[in-house]
């Protein structure tokens, strides 16, 4: 993992440029490494990525473009941000910024003061949106292990809860991939708008993939929010499903087993783990509470919400 | 489909809102800026208004939020916006530039067909009262459109009715050789609004032709029926649109049903009055 914010890389062989933006960057607590041409400064980025990257747009001709192009490709390093440093004239041009795989750029002539707002603020913006799920949009694992981490650093009263959907595979196989997305889109967005709605600057929302999520609250939030969750998800959900099943109540459906069998509509189940006196230290010890959590509350029919709090060895249910 | 038809069509397929009341807007706008109202008062406050429950459930239903035509409830719309959005689009609601008696009357009507398929709804089994309620008070919405986008050929269909003697959706055919039917159906299309909605729009006056929601639409058009015959509000004629048979023996309603609905319905309306809601 790459420090987060202050490890620059500078791609650059014009020595005046280089001086200048070195000198402003390290007076503010940035680290640079230089390097001359395209290809090699790459190879270094590969071994030790960077928070960004300032790339003078002279070095980038021919294969030097291509490297960057296959560097922004790969999944692993396309959220380095890099910024071009163009020639005043170079501004000038139409640019086709397809050609570019670039987040920002700075003309050669830039003031001192914008060059550390511009990073900085290049920096934080992809920091904020580092791994969207594709499918969601909110935020993915990345994002996830590094607010869980800084939620436990913290130290306050939180709690950590992991959402996973009661019978979705048995959804997905009987209407589609397609339809099954939809599902997950909506779940997405009932947590979201609870989450959020509860205006609280520490709560987080996350999707780990599939059918599952996790989000943080403050723990004195968490009763509510994981009820409002539950009422919106069982409100809803039945919408999704052909007015026959609907009906019924059930789908006939495949297990993980391929064997066919009735499912009943899709429910969500919510493992909560709390950080009370600091006792959890570690994200490790987080997901290992939580995964037997999961089993038990999944074991309960319908929408649930499960409490650990390790301490005082006391088990709450949902009513 | 010819030109002229055609040509409708897509103006229709261009428009994004509808208009509302001045009263409603102003009454509405008061409470989104009052911190204290709920989510559930929102809702049930919007859930009496077609132009800006059209506007939430188009939004809802578009492609944008990745689950179209699969929302029919105010509240559950609520719910996957959020209240932060609701609000929003509550505030930018526009209101009708020119106020005419008409549009009062056909408010009240659709308010009153919404309470109507409600009460309904409760006495028929499997059925989603809400999504009913939503349905008769969006099913006149094509009305809407026709006295706003073809401002003139409304003016030329108020007049045959006059005229001629004849109803709203026959004289819209003469007019335009289209009805409330066919616009408000091409609208709930291009919004993306679920089956459950749409058809009991596009078929309130034919019920026999609803292909899914066949149950909703008999509800529908059994509501306007009422609403129609205890003459609350205004459907832009003078007469009591016709009851289809099939429709009510699909409903499997008792005599004594339709006397309770009717007493519930007239309570309700009564009490609505009184409230002063418009």
């Amino acid at each position: 993992m790459p420090s987060p914010g202050k490890d620059l890389f500078l791609i650059s062989k014009d020595e005046k440029i280089n001086s200048r933006i070195t000198k402003k960057l390290i007076e503010n607590d940035y680290t640079i490494i230089t390097s001359g041409s395209v290809e090699k400064g790459l190879g270094k980025v590969y071994e030790t990525p960077p928070a960004l990257i300032l790339l003078h747009e002279q070095l980038l001709k021919g294969k030097a473009l291509k490297f960057l192009k296959s560097f922004k490709q790969d999944n692993l390093f396309s959220h380095i941000p890099v910024i071009l440093i163009v020639n005043p004239d170079w501004e000038k041009k139409k640019i086709n910024w397809d050609n570019y795989p670039v987040e920002d750029y700075i003309t050669e002539t830039f003031r001192s003061e914008e060059i550390l707002n511009r990073v900085a603020l290049c920096v934080t913006r992809f920091h904020r949106a580092l791994d969207p799920n594709p499918l969601t949009r909110l935020p993915g694992n990345t994002s996830i292990l590094r607010e869980i981490q800084s939620a436990l650093d913290l130290n306050q009263k939180t709690a950590l809860s992991y959402v996973d959907v009661d019978n979705f595979k048995a959804f997905n196989d009987r209407y589609g991939f397609a339809r099954g997305d939809e599902a997950l889109r909506m779940t997405a967005r009932i947590l979201s708008n609870v989450i959020h709605g509860l205006q609280e600057d520490t709560a987080f929302i996350g999707h780990v993939g599939g059918d599952d999520f996790v989000f943080i609250t403050p723990l004195d939030k968490m009763d509510d929010a994981c009820k409002r969750i539950i009422a919106g998800f069982d409100s809803i959900v039945p919408s999704l499903y052909e007015e026959e099943d609907r009906k019924k109540g059930t789908i006939y459906s495949k297990d993980r087993e391929g064997k066919k069998k009735y499912f009943p509509i899709m429910s969500i189940s919510i493992a909560v783990v709390i950080n009370e006196d600091n006792r959890l230290k570690h994200y490790g010890e987080v997901s290992e509470i939580a995964s037997q959590l999961k089993k038990q509350v999944k074991k309960k029919n319908g929408s649930n919400y499960l409490v650990d709090r390790r301490k005082d060895k006391k088990k709450k249910n949902s009513p | 489909m010819d030109l002229e038809k055609e040509k409708i069509r897509r103006k229709i397929k261009s428009i994004k809102s509808l208009p509302t009341l001045p009263e409603v807007a102003q009454k509405i706008s008061k409470m989104v800026e009052d911190d204290k109202t709920s989510a559930t008062e929102l809702g049930r406050i919007i859930s009496t208004d077609p132009a800006i429950s059209g506007r939430v459930l188009r939004l809802v239903n578009s492609s944008f939020y990745g689950f179209p035509g699969r929302i029919s409830s105010i509240s559950n719309a609520i719910i996957l916006l959020g209240f932060d959005v609701v609000k929003s689009l509550i505030i930018s609601v526009s209101v009708f530039e020119m106020m005419e008696k008409g549009i009062l009357g056909l408010w009240e009507h659709s308010l009153g067909c919404a309470i109507a398929a409600r009460f309904i709804a409760k006495k028929v089994k499997g059925c989603d009262p809400e999504e009913i309620s939503v349905a008769g008070l969006l099913h006149d919405i094509g009305k809407v459109v026709v006295s706003i986008q073809l401002a003139e050929d409304y003016q030329e269909i108020k007049k045959t009715i006059e005229e001629k003697k004849i109803s709203f959706s026959l004289a819209e055919k003469e007019v335009l050789d289209l009805t409330h039917e066919d616009i408000g159906g091409w609208l709930a299309e291009s919004w993306n609004l679920p089956v459950g909605l749409r058809e009991p729009i596009s078929c309130h006056h034919h019920p026999q032709l609803a292909q899914q929601a066949k149950l909703s639409t008999a509800i529908v058009h059994l509501a306007n029926f009422l609403i129609r015959a205890m003459g609350h509000g205004s459907g832009g004629d003078p007469w009591v649109p016709e009851l289809n048979r099939k429709a009510w023996e699909r409903l499997g309603l008792s005599m004594q049903d339709l006397e309770e609905i009717i007493t519930d319905l007239g309570d309700e309306l009564e009490s609505m009055e009184t409230e002063e809601l418009i």
